[in-house]
């Protein structure tokens, strides 16, 4: 008689299946803003694919930090790697999310001709969901180069 | 899962980072803000900071009293806690957004 099979969970595979779900999720919320265009008067497209794409990115944010610090029976080097990526990427979106805010207080809506709407500016206002294009490259080196400073580290030890 | 003060610590920075980045992205999915319709805002501010806070704590309190952790997953716990910490008092707090 055939054993059942039973689906051990351990928590590399929970590790594993939250940075699958959080890239998956990412790339599902980019493929939603290109295939349903966000226009003045239907802002909905945009809104889903950027709560998509930044839920995403926090689900492999949390993998990332909680894997670098649970997992076993991995190289102790990568294990740490994992962390300090997961750890800098949360650094970068915090120094990075006050170019999220969608506020709009600051235009004046005179309704007159030539002049904007209100959705019209929410449209061409809203953010890209990853913040000012190019903010997170300042800190993509410096975390490269933290990385490349500890395994120096580590090697001279 | 027994609950002892480092699965707490655990369950405490996945929780916080996924509430913050739930309210970054409630801000998208209820904005945008405008001066007489500020809810996006205040929801948003209210996971978003709450998040932050039980991440820093998880941080902090990992790096210092959490036993049956790596020495360098302590540190580096402690070390970005603090730098997390600080830019939050010292940078963010100045931004309209915070």
């Amino acid at each position: 008689m055939a054993k059942s099979k039973t689906f051990n969970m351990k928590n590399k595979d929970i590790v594993m299946l939250g940075i699958i779900l959080g890239i998956a999720l990412y790339f599902v919320g980019a493929m939603i803003s290109n295939v349903f265009q966000a226009s003045e008067t239907d802002l909905l497209p945009y809104k889903i694919s950027g709560f998509l794409k930044l839920l995403g990115i926090g689900i492999l944010t949390a993998s990332m930090v909680v894997g670098g610090i649970i997992i076993e029976k991995i190289d102790r080097n990568l294990k740490m790697l994992l962390l300090i990526l997961g750890l800098v990427l949360l650094i970068i979106y915090t120094i990075g999310s006050p170019w999220l805010s969608w506020d709009i207080s600051n235009f004046e809506f005179t309704g007159m001709m030539g002049s904007s709407s209100e959705t019209e500016v929410a449209f061409q206002e809203r953010p890209t969901a990853l913040g000012t294009p190019g903010f997170e490259v300042l800190y993509a080196i410096i975390a490269l180069s933290l990385v490349v400073i500890v395994k120096k580290i580590k090697r001279k030890r | 899962m027994e609950l002892n003060k480092k699965n707490l610590m655990i369950l405490g920075l996945a929780g916080g980072i996924f509430i913050f980045f739930l309210g970054m992205a409630t801000y998208i999915l209820l904005g945008p803000s405008t001066t007489d319709y500020q809810l996006p805002n205040q929801i948003s501010a209210i996971i978003r900071i709450t998040g932050m806070g039980i991440i820093v704590i998880s941080m902090i309190i990992g790096g210092f009293f959490v036993e049956k952790l790596d020495k360098d997953v302590k540190s580096l716990l402690l070390i970005f806690g603090i730098v997390l910490l600080l830019l939050n008092i010292f940078v963010l707090s100045y931004s309209n957004y915070w």
